[in-house]
């Protein structure tokens, strides 16, 4: 049965789709902004060195032998999802076409998030909890 | 007292082991019996087995089990096209294992025929340069960081981290070469900084990594303590040997103008060819600083000598296009990590083959004159120190453990971040690619992306996993494979199954399935796709290595025990010839005889009773 029972590519029909580059792999969407602690107008040097010093507190290999670990983390599985959020906002913020396609998309989603558009917040739903609106 | 965690670089041609040294608080490179770096070899007799110098010696004597340069074939299976080639050029058999097509090298050893993977001959390196740093630490050692090239694939990394569990050690992390030197590089530029009172900024390195057999380079951005590497490539197939290979090939073509017969000979001979192999390298690594240098081996084959001069003129003539690859991979690695040439604030040049001037021009023009090459760090000891230094890291992380070092060397300030090499992805219908994480993406790392069916009702999928960088996955490497099934029965497109990477620090992967509405699931750790070690073959090899030990110990114990005495006899010799006392010469005689003649069977206890002779006779102490 090979080559016949291979994958399809998948596009989201739904209005998550325009958010789905900014998923983490437990499908929850980052604000990568709020993540590394910066404004929305940071610049690339202010959002490099946010992503060093949080790499500094949440890096797996710099809390291997803490007896207090960072933040709400209770275990070290806890402690590289976080570091893993901090990488992929920093990979989103740092590279150009990725922050602004971000930027666009976040507000798309945020207009069809809005309260009158119960179609929209009922498909919404998921990915807008991830950014805690 | 925290463990210790050892730094190996266990490379093509030479190994180095370094640790982090708790009495002077630094980390220093581990002098085994082979010297700071030991030749990664391995020789097979009827006794047993020798590891390092001892089995580079005497491979003129023993070529058929004289194993070396495993790590090329190392992770990769027998079909593969680079074994095959490397197969052949080795002196050594390698034949295909029955078992999972993986390759094997035939050796005779103790009077047996025995059959042994890649793994187990690096893992008795491994474990030779373990032995060495125990003596030094005067501890037990359980655990290692260990380098790989930067270039080297999932396959290659998991049957290194195998061979460190064959010898014995929890490999707690495997790390790239160019990185690994980037932090020993990073260290020094530290102190030094402190030393002159100014503050280390931000910096680009460049690494060039070019050794015995590999060649890395990598792009690090290094701000504070915070190593970041940026982007890294390479070429798990070029290095100093191929250097010699051009010349061992200039040297065949001049034998065979000259005669014929002869060329046939050398050709057909494992022991000539091993013979002037090293006089090439010899010559080779004159050329580094003379202007021209001879290749001359002494009845190579039969009354033929041989005798050829070599200038460097020639000698760049000969391996231009493999410095021409050398420098269009630097371009590439700088595209790929977005750095301007006038971005780069150094350069550090690593590994044995920078020592070639011409390389070490072609860089220096590269870059406009502009920036000197770093030579601080040792090109030969400087992947052992780091990677030394990140098992301090690790062994100490964030416990505080290094804070009393804050005026000796604070590594727990350091951070390194490294990358994948290749992207990673599976298959979809029609053999595309899809990438689910890009090379150079930092690890740890995981992704998640949704794929579907391609067909109506079908309910199982093939997950297809590969590494590389190309569209098509014929062209990429297939990494394994597993299917999925209790996939949602629904049309063609509906399903909505979530594939999951999680990628390692050590840069193995994980791959998972699941469908979002079913649940079903199904994952797999990516493993060879042919030839991985089972869980089982592993504890074989371990305790097969284990049984072996003692033996060996005293096989090395009496290689250096035999040499003792036949400098003990040396010294004598000239005593006797002043003093000629007839008894004493006659003493003497007999056991010049018995080391000549049949020392080779002898046991360590009978070797000693010679040696207990001489101490009687001329109270000189044999050790």
């Amino acid at each position: 049965n090979n080559g016949k029972t291979k994958f399809g590519q998948k596009t989201d029909e739904d209005v998550s789709r325009f958010l789905t580059d900014f998923r983490t792999a437990d499908g929850t969407v980052v604000d990568p902004y709020k993540i590394l602690q910066v404004s929305r107008s940071a610049t690339v040097i202010e959002i490099k060195q946010s992503y060093r010093r949080l790499s500094r507190k949440l890096h797996p290999d710099m809390v291997a032998q803490m007896e207090i670990l960072p933040g709400r983390c209770t275990n070290l599985d806890d402690v590289r999802n976080e570091w893993e959020k901090v990488k992929f906002s920093y990979e989103i913020l740092s590279d150009t076409q990725m922050r602004k396609s971000y930027d666009r998309n976040s507000s798309v989603a945020e207009v069809l998030n809005d309260p009158g558009a119960a179609v929209g917040r009922a498909v919404v739903g998921g990915a807008m909890s991830g950014l805690g609106l | 007292m925290t463990e210790p965690i050892i730094g190996i670089d266990l490379g093509t041609t030479y190994s180095c082991v370094a640790c982090y040294d708790t009495k002077t608080q630094k980390v220093e490179v581990i002098e085994s019996p082979s010297g700071r770096t030991m030749p990664s070899w391995v020789s097979f007799t009827p006794e047993g087995k020798l590891v390092g110098m001892a089995a580079k010696s005497q491979v003129a004597s023993n070529p058929l089990n004289t194993v070396y340069d495993v790590k090329r074939i190392i992770g990769r299976s027998f079909n593969d096209p680079v074994t095959a080639e490397e197969a052949k050029s080795f002196p050594f058999r390698v034949v295909e294992g029955s078992a999972h097509g993986e390759p094997k090298i035939i050796v005779d050893w103790r009077g047996e025929t025995k059959e042994l993977r890649p793994e187990e001959i690096s893992a008795m390196v491994l474990a030779e340069l373990k032995l060495a740093a125990e003596r030094h630490l005067g501890q037990p050692v359980k655990s290692a960081v260990i380098t790989v090239p930067a270039h080297f694939n999932n396959q290659q990394r998991q049957a290194t981290k195998d061979a460190g569990r064959i010898a014995g050690l929890d490999v707690k992390r495997i790390i790239n070469e160019p990185t690994a030197a980037a932090l020993s590089y990073g260290l020094h530029a530290k102190k030094e900084n402190e030393a002159n009172g100014t503050t280390q900024g931000k910096t680009n390195v460049v690494i060039f990594d070019l050794g015995g057999g590999t060649f890395d380079v990598s792009v690090l951005a290094m701000d504070s303590g915070v190593f970041e590497v940026k982007a890294t490539g390479g070429d798990t197939h070029l290095g100093g040997e191929d250097f010699d290979n051009a010349i061992m090939d200039w040297c065949m073509e001049h034998i065979k103008t000259k005669d014929a017969s002869v060329y046939k000979q050398v050709k057909e001979s494992a022991r000539a060819q091993s013979r002037l192999r090293r006089a090439v390298e010899n010559c080779k690594r004159v050329l580094s600083s003379s202007m021209s240098a001879e290749i001359e081996v002494d009845s190579l084959v039969g009354n033929f000598d041989f005798v050829v001069t070599l200038d460097r003129s020639k000698f760049e003539e000969l391996n231009a296009n493999l410095f021409k690859r050398c420098i269009d991979t630097v371009k590439e690695v700088m595209s790929d990590a977005a750095c301007k040439i006038e971005d780069v604030s150094d350069i550090v040049l690593v590994g044995g083959s920078t020592r070639i001037p011409c390389l070490q021009t072609a860089l220096y023009d590269m870059f406009n004159g502009r920036i000197e090459l770093c030579k601080s760090v040792h090109p030969d000891e400087a992947v052992a120190h780091g990677a030394a230094v990140q098992g301090h890291i690790l062994a100490t992380g964030g416990s505080g453990g290094g804070r009393d070092l804050a005026g000796a060397e604070a590594m727990t300030d350091l951070l390194l971040l490294d990358v994948t090499p290749l992207s990673l992805g599976i298959e979809l219908e029609g053999k595309q690619m899809s990438t689910l994480i890009k090379r150079n993406t930092p690890i740890p790392c995981k992704k998640t992306r949704t794929y579907t069916t391609v067909d109506d009702w079908q309910t199982e999928i093939d997950v297809v996993v590969y590494e590389g960088e190309r569209a098509h996955v014929d062209a990429n490497n297939k990494l394994g494979s597993f299917v999925i099934s209790g996939v949602q029965r629904a049309r063609a497109g509906e399903p909505k199954v979530d594939v999951t990477f999680a990628l390692d620090a050590n840069g193995i992967l994980n791959v998972s399935a699941r469908d979002q509405v079913t649940n079903a699931e199904a994952r797999a750790q990516i493993k060879a796709e042919k030839g991985r070690l089972t869980a089982e073959d592993i504890d074989k090899m371990i305790a097969d290595a284990e049984q072996y030990r003692a033996k060996d110990d005293e096989l090395n114990e009496k290689i250096d025990y035999k040499s003792a005495l036949e400098e003990a006899l040396f010294t004598v010799q000239s005593k006797v010839s002043e003093t000629n006392k007839p008894n004493e010469v006659k003493e003497l005689a007999d056991l010049m005889d018995w080391l000549e003649l049949d020392s080779e069977s002898a046991s360590l206890e009978e070797m000693k009773k010679r040696g207990r002779v001489i101490e009687d006779t001329w109270g000189f102490i044999v050790a």
